[in-house]
């Protein structure tokens, strides 16, 4: 039988000085798509920095190709390629798109030594896979919003990583943009095969493309296939509004939020 | 022209000044980058205590400089950490700390210390074969120390959070660099003093932010324009009688004034840099859009 990826056992993660997400046992396999959803402050974040190790793991263990983060944490970061929240990122400091994208490498490069020809073709290979080789020498603070998250997505592959973690990578650009930047990382999935864990607000990004969703508010209200959790009453459960899902006329689903409270 | 360097102690400014202006710009990028150029003020005045403790107490002035910006800069790092406090609060309440330990170290002194005023406001015209052989020896360094990991320290400040996450031993690697700031600001303290000693390590680097979108372009900038000043400000310090470290100061700020004017970052607003800037939105979203009509 496959060996899970990630296996969340009984995981409960602290934030500064509270819990962030409480007792999580979920497995994810090679090769899924997973959506994440859940309001502001939910955990989602918080899941992404505790499978890196960046986050105190108060009670039970996150185990990644079969390691804990408690004590291999430096070896799975290398592994893993990530994607934060846009504004962690400051373009205003001088890079060029190759620079940024050469970053990715730079724990494999190792201290005192310098990217040689063989780490440009990787920046050069990987940019052509996100559309962008044509910016490879401009600076990304240059860059519209859409193209710096392609940059910054061909940050996360330069690695050759077996696993994505994507925190909200369509959030403050245009729905156009958006729906092109989607529809790239679903056929870098596909082409690669890689295990993408992806947090976006808009849970009709998710459909037709993920695997399987995983709902969080703190802790897991609820995790399987799209289809089958795209449930009203979980999803007004996790944003605390009443939720509605309508079949749109080619038969796919489409999830509207009211503003009225639950 | 350079009859000047008949003298002894003109060739040893001389060498300080180079020295001094590589040094002090070259940890200054990283600062600047990193919005932290505060923390060169803190620790240079964390330095002047040290000075003054060491004329105080018999000890060597320039390692109590040393023990000093290093015991501040791990404490204001421990008070940002776990005290709930912004970098600049913490960098503010230690600035103000040694300063006050400094006038009370100053105070204690039975007679009035021209050597420490020296170290206050800086004379690079002063300079001792002993300050020239540490200087040298932490340009050294520290240019080893920034080359080795140049390209963690440009990632660092581009997103600290992203390179912990990829593996990166960001501590450690911030605290040396850290380490070789407090060096840097030790040794330049006899050039150009506690008070404009920050604004060697911010001016040209600040500068030569205006010129260039490439890290390694604007440190070549921040060197040159840190030497210029330093070797200017020391012969017209010499020819016209003037206090070396504000006339280093003055000219870093001539330099600044220059590259803003010639900065291709600056925002123009006539009509064919409109007309270039609407033309570059223009391509970049036909790059972001693809053709749908074929």
């Amino acid at each position: 039988m496959t060996q899970p990826i990630i296996e969340f056992r009984n995981a409960t993660i602290t934030y500064e000085d509270r819990i962030a997400v409480r007792g999580i046992t979920a497995k994810i396999y090679p090769g899924e798509f997973i959506g994440i959803i859940g309001p502001n402050g939910s955990g989602k974040t918080t899941l992404f920095r505790g499978i890196l190790g960046m986050q105190s793991l108060a009670r039970g263990d996150i185990l990644v190709h079969g390691r804990s983060v408690r004590n291999e944490s430096k070896s799975i970061r290398k592994s893993v390629g990530y994607l934060p929240q846009r504004e962690s990122l400051d373009p205003t400091v001088p890079g060029l798109v190759r620079e940024v994208v050469l970053m990715g490498l730079y724990s494999q490069i190792g201290l005192f030594r310098r990217p040689g020809e063989k780490e440009h073709e990787q920046v050069r290979k990987v940019l052509r896979m996100v559309e962008m080789e044509e910016h490879i020498d401009d600076p990304v603070g240059h860059l519209s919003g859409g193209q710096q998250q392609r940059v910054f997505l061909a940050r996360a592959l330069v690695s050759n990583p077996d696993m994505l973690l994507l925190d909200e990578p369509t959030s403050a650009i245009d729905p156009g943009t958006q729906a092109r930047l989607i529809e790239l990382i679903s056929q870098v999935q596909s082409k690669l095969n890689l295990t993408i864990l992806f947090i976006t607000h808009d849970v009709n990004h998710l459909i037709g493309r993920v695997h399987r969703v995983m709902y969080l508010n703190q802790e897991l209200l609820g995790f399987g296939p799209t289809r089958d959790v795209l449930k009203e009453e979980i999803l007004s459960r996790v944003y605390g509004q009443v939720v509605r899902v309508i079949t749109l006329e080619d038969g796919e689903p489409c999830v509207i939020v009211s503003d009225s409270h639950v | 022209m350079f009859d000047f360097l008949q003298y002894d102690f003109l060739l040893r400014s001389l060498i300080a000044a180079v020295a001094v202006g590589i040094l002090a710009p070259t940890v200054g990028v990283f600062l600047v980058l990193r919005g932290l150029s505060f923390i060169g003020a803190g620790i240079a005045h964390a330095a002047f205590a040290g000075v003054t403790f060491g004329f105080l107490t018999g000890l060597n002035p320039l390692l109590m400089a040393f023990i000093f910006s290093v015991l501040s800069t791990g404490l204001i790092d421990l008070t940002e950490r776990y005290g709930d406090l912004k970098y600049d609060a913490a960098i503010g309440m230690f600035f103000a700390l040694t300063m006050a330990l400094a006038i009370i170290f100053i105070g204690l002194m039975q007679s009035y210390n021209t050597e420490v005023m020296g170290y206050l406001f800086g004379n690079i015209l002063s300079i001792t074969r002993l300050d020239i052989l540490a200087i040298l020896l932490v340009t050294v360094f520290t240019l080893v120390y920034v080359g080795g990991v140049f390209k963690e320290l440009h990632f660092i400040a581009f997103d600290e959070q992203l390179a912990r996450a990829s593996g990166i031993p960001v501590t450690p690697i911030f605290s040396g660099f850290l380490l070789v700031t407090s060096l840097t600001i030790v040794v330049s303290l006899k050039s150009v003093g506690v008070i404009l000693v920050f604004a060697l390590l911010v001016i040209p680097a600040a500068a030569a932010y205006q010129l260039t979108h490439r890290i390694g372009v604007m440190i070549t900038w921040a060197m040159i324009f840190g030497v210029f000043s330093t070797i200017a400000g020391m012969l017209l310090s010499y020819y016209l009688d003037l206090p070396s470290g504000a006339t280093i100061v003055v000219l870093n700020s001539l330099v600044f004034g220059i590259a803003r004017l010639f900065s291709p970052k600056k925002k123009k607003c006539e009509p064919a840099a409109l007309d270039a800037m609407e033309r570059e939105r223009e391509k970049a979203r036909q790059e972001e859009v693809p053709s749908q009509t074929t």
